[in-house]
């Protein structure tokens, strides 16, 4: 087993999961709880499949799977934030609708080949042995997740509008005091945390395989969820944590691939989680730990300026 | 601008009733309109797709010349100069046949597709009769009778044993396999009670009375079965005014089937035979008559075509002779005389294997009989003339005399196999004939009136003339194999258009409803349709072969061409292919769209397939000899979830791991009844089964529980994490431990006494008074004792709770448990009472829609029953339309989505107004 080949397929396995998670963190900063990844994955994915097997156009395709991802997350804002409805149930009922919905309209689709991402080397980087050929010698998808996650990680913490969503997500109420618009924070991060997950999905349909099958996120979406807890909310622990869940997915592929550990290659799918169960467990017991990651203080609470608890 | 959601104050309280059935009525409508949308879209996908297809195939087989030319160029430079001609031709044809023509198929299997739902969705709306479904039935479960039978004749000689004090057996045990058997599918109730009433003490007694039994039995079967077939056919006959007489035929064979089936000691094959004319009775249901007239008559011509075979592999091989023969002439014109002896034994060889190919076939042998004997005598000279051969010295220097006499062989090989064509083309005609006499005599069978008698003889005579001329054509100079399955196909393609004939007498028939005529018209048009496409094909292909024959001519004979002449001349070639391909594709696409316009109907039909959606889903699921055994089944793990979940939604705590807790309740129930009690299992363990599965999911949704109370972590996705964590340990169990030693993922059954009782003979089991009784429970719970008051109360108000002295980290973990624990005894309940076993990939979802349930039954015990009741209906239901309008399965997934959507949404806009505040 090469080194180089198993950390470049922890890469493009954990890609799909780091968009949606990065996503989902930029969603639940300001304080929305977005159940329905798995729903958003699966329309993003079926979008750009579509198109890009009826115009050929992969960057439309990536394009177009991230507007319809948006107009998803839509329903999802306007019954949690307008709504306020419970967004437990708005989140499954959204992975609900957005399984279904591809595995209807996309039944014409299935088994029919379409084109796809092909890596590119970047000059230069490429040519240093072992990590190079494993980070740089990868789709451009690829090179749009490292770059978003370090804009994000920069956007969020250094940037005031960051700190804007993250005082939506933390105290609302101080916030709309201090006249920031809530209700629209929250809007646009749902609809970017929601376009940012089907990216996550176009990235299977469009670089991971050129095809289009039901259900094809096989649970990313809710793995994904599971990360942004794993990584406290955090663009760049949200990559490790990826890359870390795409290097387990990848090794039980290769594991099923011998033939012989198929056994365990259950087990191994259950590790993620596990582990954020385990970490989720373990930053609560340490008072330390807690404080200085935290959840957003308001998530899934619906903000009203009527109705102070 | 803001949203502002003010409350309603004018709303009563009851009235939150209608919240669930709003939503219910919404997303149902919404069902309808995806239902007419996919069924509409569906037809304009396929004109799209063959143009697709054309230009898959163009980009496919251009890369021909660019590709072959590198292989081309190192074979000339190896001297090989035929070899690398070749190329093209091979690479063509490997192609054309393997990958651009099957795409082809492919798009035109999705236009077949495309207009099939018309014929399932009308198939909805004929429904047979009550006797007809359950003859069907009796088919299916025809092993039942057979059981019976054996364990009858097993019965008697047990009783005979004991009369000799040969053996102790129980007799009680045989008896009670034959009632069984025979009353799980409710028939034969007097026997039943008859061998019931045996006196199994008294040997002597018993076996007088089971023989007794035994000589009834096949008599009674009998009747059962050509009772049943009686009032169908009636019945069959008075809905589609067929005259019953033209059923005969049918009937009878169906009766002798049957009669062979119980005489031969109950065949099972037999009966499937049977079977099989009830199937396609109810395929064709009022044309089967015609049908089988119509199938009777093709007979001999397709006997004509699987003997064509033999003839022309007897053909090929005296055309091997001929060429051997010219071989050896060669060979002695040369001077090189080595291999003239082996040459000339196998061209006798071919000869003999020539004439026995035809003797071996009884039917061929009598019809050429003159050409075997002549065919066994040149096999003699021709032999005669081996023998006589000495040492390649001695050919060497008789080599003009033997030339002399091969060559008179070979003139008479010749002409053998000239002679075999008109053989053959005698026999065709003959059996042409035969089968258009047999047409004239359907049309003087089936129709009466003149106008439509002239149309239809008119429409056949041209579909044979066609198929005739292809015939000759395939005959012509040899015995062309591909053009023979050609003339085949047409004449499969004139059998497919049977139909036509069927939407010509659906005019005749007044008494066919408006809906029928329409079926009729779609099936000729999926018919009209896929002989259009085999038609198109058989083109393409052809003309795939002549190209390839072109390029052979244009590139034989030249070398030393340089890469540009040898891409230029295939390129040529190429494009006119290509040129007549997209001709041919037009003409398709144009004569589909006149096809279209004739019966252009989409529109209606979908309407149909909408409304037979509704009428399904509103019937079947509740029909006790339908859906209503499969609703309840469907009911029971909705309705133990469902509860669960009112309950601990009450406090408001979101546990949506009902479905881990679920898989926690199976796999414990699994383990039980494999591994623990697998030695001596006894109904009396199924309760402590019950219990422990139930606990195992307690258990399941106390760590969750725990984990908010005491470090409160959110439960949500504490919950959602041990789903996925109790799936993968289920899969890891099914893949690994528990595998049974089959193939397949899957672990072993549970033993047969470890299974749910049933209600009487119906698959209904009594799980579901588990979950009834248990809602009994929920609402005493809830509504009559502190606990159920506690747990509202830390649900609205959580501080006030505290202040009152509600220990509430203790109940957070107690209901999550109590939850967990209903969640587990219902995936107990389904494993000992539905599934009985697990396999991979086991997700049936029930505690998410569990979730649903809860909701739509706004926390309500009662309502929970109701609401499952009728959930469980619509998935039993969506299964039906799934079946029959054959619609994708995430359909309901989708609908059950837009139904959350729409009661979370309903509940705001119930209760408050939304008002936009401009500032």
């Amino acid at each position: 087993m090469n080194i180089e080949g198993l950390i470049g397929a922890s890469i493009r396995y954990g890609t799909p999961l780091l968009f949606a998670t990065v996503g989902e963190i930029i969603t639940e900063r300001a304080g929305v709880l977005n159940l329905g990844l798995e729903g958003l994955m699966l329309m993003g994915a079926f979008t750009g499949f579509v198109t890009a097997y009826s115009t050929g156009s992969l960057w439309l395709a990536f394009f177009l799977a991230m507007v319809v991802g948006a107009l998803f997350a839509l329903i999802h804002a306007f019954m949690s934030i307008t709504l306020k409805v419970n967004q437990v149930v708005s989140g499954l009922a959204l992975t609900m609708l957005g399984s279904g919905l591809s595995g209807i309209l996309g039944r014409a689709y299935v088994g029919r080949p379409a084109v796809m991402f092909q890596p590119v080397a970047i000059p230069g980087l490429a040519d240093i042995p072992v990590v190079g050929p494993a980070f740089f010698k990868q789709d451009p998808l690829v090179y749009v997740g490292y770059v978003l996650t370090f804009f994000l990680a920069w956007f969020i913490f250094k940037t005031k509008a960051g700190l804007t969503l993250r005082a939506v997500g933390e105290e609302p109420a101080a916030a709309d005091a201090r006249g920031i618009n809530v209700f629209w924070v929250r809007y646009l991060a749902t609809l970017v945390g929601g376009a940012l997950t089907a990216a996550g999905g176009a990235y299977l349909s469009l670089a991971a395989t050129s095809m289009w099958m039901e259900n094809m996120t096989a649970g990313r979406g809710w793995i994904a969820i599971a990360l942004v807890i794993f990584a406290a909310w955090d663009p760049i622990k949200a990559m490790l944590g990826s890359y870390l869940f795409g290097f387990i997915m990848s090794l039980q592929f290769r594991l099923q691939a011998t033939g012989e550990v198929h056994v365990s290659a259950n087990l191994l799918l259950m590790l993620p989680y596990l582990v954020t169960l385990i970490s989720m467990i373990l930053f609560s017991l340490s008072e330390n730990f807690r404080k200085r990651i935290g959840a957003p203080s308001a998530l899934g609470v619906p903000y009203s300026r009527e109705e102070k608890t | 601008m803001r949203f502002k959601l003010e409350r309603r104050l004018d709303i009563p309280k009851w009235a939150g009733i209608f919240i669930p059935i709003v939503s219910v009525v919404f997303s149902l409508l919404v069902m309808g309109i995806v239902i007419y949308s996919y069924m509409y879209s569906k037809p304009s996908y396929l004109k799209r797709a063959i143009f697709g297809a054309l230009n898959e195939y163009r980009s496919n087989i251009m890369r021909i010349p660019e590709e072959s030319w590198n292989r081309y160029e190192k074979l000339l430079k190896a001297g090989r100069a035929r070899a690398a001609i070749a190329i093209p031709k091979g690479k063509l044809s490997s192609n054309v046949s393997s990958f651009a023509i099957s795409r082809l198929e492919d798009v035109f299997r999705a236009t077949e597709e495309a207009y099939k739902f018309v014929r399932d969705t009308s198939e909805s709306a004929k429904s047979f009769p009550g006797d007809f479904n359950e003859l069907k039935k009796l088919h299916d479960n025809i092993g039942y009778i057979v059981k019976a039978y054996n364990a009858l004749n097993r019965t008697i000689d047990d009783a005979k044993s004991i009369m000799n004090k040969e053996c102790d057996c129980n007799l009680k045990e045989g008896i009670n396999s034959f009632v069984e058997n025979l009353s799980r599918i409710g028939v034969l109730e007097d026997l039943v009670s008859e061998a019931k009433s045996v006196d199994v003490t008294d040997p002597e007694k018993a076996v007088k009375e089971l023989e007794n039994i035994r000589s009834k039995f096949p008599e009674e079967v009998k009747a059962l079965f050509t009772s049943k077939m009686e009032s169908s056919v009636k019945f069959i006959s008075s809905r589609c005014s067929v005259p019953e007489s033209s059923w005969k035929g049918l009937t009878l064979d169906y009766e002798n089937n049957i009669d062979n089936a119980i005489s031969g000691g109950f065949n099972p094959i037999l009966f499937e035979k049977a079977s099989s004319i009830l199937n396609s009775i109810s395929t064709y249901y009022c044309f089967a008559p015609v049908v089988k007239i119509w199938n009777d008559s093709l007979d001999p011509l397709r006997t004509l075509h699987r003997k064509a075979s033999i003839v022309e592999e007897s053909y090929s091989q005296l055309s091997n002779a001929l060429r051997s023969s010219q071989g050896v002439l060669k060979s002695l014109e040369k001077g090189r005389t080595f291999f003239v002896k082996d040459t000339i034994y196998s061209m006798a060889r071919y000869v003999r294997n020539s004439y026995r190919k035809l003797e071996r076939d009884g039917f061929l042998s009598s019809v050429f009989a003159r050409r075997i004997e002549s065919l066994k005598g040149l096999y003699e000279d021709i032999n005669d003339l081996y023998k006589s051969l000495g040492k390649p010295s001695d050919i060497k220097k008789n080599a003009e005399q033997i030339s002399k006499k091969v060559e008179t062989l070979s003139k008479r090989i010749e002409s053998e196999s000239k002679g075999f064509n008109s053989d053959f083309i005698n026999v065709a005609e003959g059996f042409a004939k035969d089968a258009l006499d047999s047409f004239s005599g359907i049309q003087n069978k089936i129709f009466k009136r003149g106008s439509i008698e002239s149309r239809i003889s008119e429409y056949l005579d041209l579909l044979m003339d066609t198929y005739r001329y292809k015939l000759e054509e395939a005959l012509d100079g040899g015995i062309d194999r591909m053009k023979l399955n050609m003339a085949y196909s047409q004449l499969e393609n004139i059998s497919r258009n049977l139909t036509m004939f069927l939407r010509d007498i659906a005019d005749y028939y007044p008494s066919l409803n408006k809906k029928m005529r329409l079926s009729l018209d779609y099936e000729t048009y999926v018919f009209g349709m896929e002989a259009l496409r085999t038609h198109a094909s058989q083109d393409i292909v052809y003309d795939s072969y002549k190209a390839k024959d072109d390029m052979d001519r244009a590139l034989s004979g030249k070398r030393n061409m340089s890469k540009e002449e040898y891409t230029k001349i295939l390129h040529g070639i190429l494009e006119d292919h290509l040129n007549r391909v997209y001709a041919i594709l037009t003409k398709l696409k144009n004569d589909l769209n006149s096809l279209t316009k004739s019966f252009g109907q989409v529109s209606r039909v979908s309407w149909i397939a909408v409304g037979s959606a509704y009428k399904q889903l509103s019937t079947w699921p509740f029909i006790p000899s339908q859906g209503l055994p499969d609703t309840i089944n469907y009911m029971t793990p909705l309705l133990f979830t469902g509860l669960g979940l009112v309950l601990v939604f009450q406090m408001k705590l979101w546990n949506i791991g009902a479905e881990g807790q679920f898989y926690l309740g199976v796999m414990t129930a699994l383990w039980l009844s494999l591994f623990v009690f697998d030695k001596h299992p006894s109904a009396a363990e199924i309760p402590v089964i019950l219990l422990l599965g139930g606990l195992a999911g307690a258990g399941w949704a106390a760590i969750a529980g725990a984990l908010k109370a005491f470090l409160n972590i959110d439960e949500i996705v504490s919950t959602l994490m041990l789903n996925y964590i109790a799936f993968h340990w289920m899969e890891y169990l099914v893949y690994g431990p528990w595998k049974a030693p089959t193939n397949f993922p899957e672990t072993r059954e549970i033993p047969h006494q470890l299974f749910l009782p049933t209600f009487g003979t119906s698959r209904v089991h009594t799980g579901i008074l588990i979950a009834v009784s248990l809602s009994v429970v929920v609402y005493l719970l809830m509504k009559k004792t502190w606990w159920g008051f506690d747990l509202r109360v830390i649900g609205d108000n959580p501080n006030a709770a505290r202040y009152s002295g509600v220990n509430i980290a203790k109940n957070i973990v107690l209901a999550m448990a109590v939850s967990g624990f209903f969640a587990g005894l219902g995936g107990a309940t389904q494993m000992l009472g539905f599934e009985h076993k697990l396999y991979h990939g086991y997700a049936p979802g029930y505690g998410y829609t569990g979730i649903i349930i809860a909701w739509l039954a706004r926390l309500d015990p009662w309502a929970t029953i109701l609401v499952s009741f009728l959930f469980g209906g619509f998935l039993v239901g969506g299964d039906q339309i799934q079946l029959v309008l054959k619609l994708p399965k995430a359909m309901v997934v989708a609908i059950e989505g837009v139904i959350l959507f729409s009661l979370i949404a309903s509940e705001v806009l119930f209760k408050y107004r939304i008002r936009v505040v401009r500032k």
